[in-house]
């Protein structure tokens, strides 16, 4: 893996290591975390040659200008009592967004952070786990930040938009990155004591996705619903035409109809 | 501490940790596996989730197949 560190340096309880190009933080993320680092150690590139969404399926442009970033924590409860674990980063994704730009960043489940109709930001968490407990969890966040959307190959054309695109104004990365930070470690927190129940109204009301009547397109079967609300594992509730419940837990994509 | 579920025959469950969709195994019966090495994948909570075997051994027996979805504490795999 090709890494040239930048520098690092410690933020409170942020051991941020900044580098200038990586495959992507992910991977060296995973690598801290084999080599023993702390929780709460982060990894920044400048950017990444290989930026991946979920899966290792979806490849995410990672240009200079963006906010490539990824957190390594190391949860010291069972990994199935981390209610709301997997909405956290989006919440803090779309949260820090609006804060600091004004703009109307909004989640589309699961963890997509839009803009109007275009994608601004992605989320990611790979753990690796050893019966209950994890022995590592690794949360991605890519922004789309100071790059215009020209940038963008053409298959994302109208699909992604930027912080500059729609601002008009270059912003501090290392700004939104502590913004995002200390609202995930907020977050985090409430996740360890047992609160998911803030976690989902936070993400409720960042949600632009509940309230919509929405298809599920899967492998298995294309569902329709009006999303009502999401559980406390993340799970996407639907109400369907007959009036019936229906959870969705993975999905290939979700269309507004 | 870790949970290691030991019977008679000396065998350990891998176990889920989570509902989820299992999206790869990464072993074959017969196959040698060594503490904390990916054995299964699972897409859980919209998340990825690399499970590993807790120890030493070969496995014995694998109890589900990919695309299929698990309930919690469903054993997966047994290594002897």
């Amino acid at each position: 893996m090709k890494s040239n560190l930048l520098r690092e340096e410690q933020r409170g309880s942020f051991h941020i290591f900044y580098f200038n190009e990586l495959s992507t933080t992910q991977e060296k993320a995973k690598e801290f975390a084999t080599k023993g680092r702390e929780e709460w150690t982060i990894v920044v590139s400048a950017t990444q040659t290989a930026g991946r969404g979920r899966f290792h399926t979806r490849n995410w442009f990672s240009p200079m200008g963006g906010l490539w970033f990824s957190v390594l924590l190391r949860p010291e409860i069972n990994f199935d009592e981390l209610k709301g674990f997997s909405l956290f980063p989006s919440i803090s994704a779309a949260w820090s967004i609006q804060k600091l730009t004004g703009l109307n960043a909004l989640i589309k489940w699961p963890n997509d952070i839009i803009v109007g109709k275009k994608k601004i930001a992605g989320t990611v968490i790979e753990s690796k786990i050893n019966m209950r407990k994890a022995i590592y969890s690794v949360v991605g966040i890519g922004i789309n930040a100071n790059f215009l959307e020209e940038a963008f190959p053409k298959h994302l054309n109208n699909k992604a938009t930027s912080l500059l695109q729609k601002t008009g104004k270059e912003i501090r990365l290392d700004e939104l990155l502590v913004m995002i930070l200390q609202k995930m470690r907020t977050l985090y927190g409430m996740i360890i004591r047992g609160e998911s129940f803030r976690i989902i109204e936070e993400y409720h009301k960042l949600s632009d996705t509940i309230g919509r009547k929405v298809k599920i397109l899967s492998e298995e079967s294309n569902i329709t619903g009006k999303a009502k609300r999401v559980g406390e594992n993340g799970a996407l509730i639907l109400e369907l035409s007959d009036g019936s419940v229906k959870k969705i837990e993975t999905c290939e994509y979700l269309i507004y109809t | 501490m870790e949970t290691t579920i030991s019977h008679h025959t000396n065998t350990t469950p891998i176990i889920s940790p989570i509902p989820g969709l299992i999206l790869e195994i990464r072993v074959n019966v017969g196959d040698k596996v060594s503490q904390d090495e990916v054995v299964f994948i699972i897409e859980a909570m919209k998340m990825e989730n690399d499970i590993v075997t807790p120890v030493d051994g070969i496995i014995k027996e694998i109890k589900v197949v990919a695309g299929q979805t698990v309930e919690i504490d469903t054993i997966l795999a047994v290594i002897e």
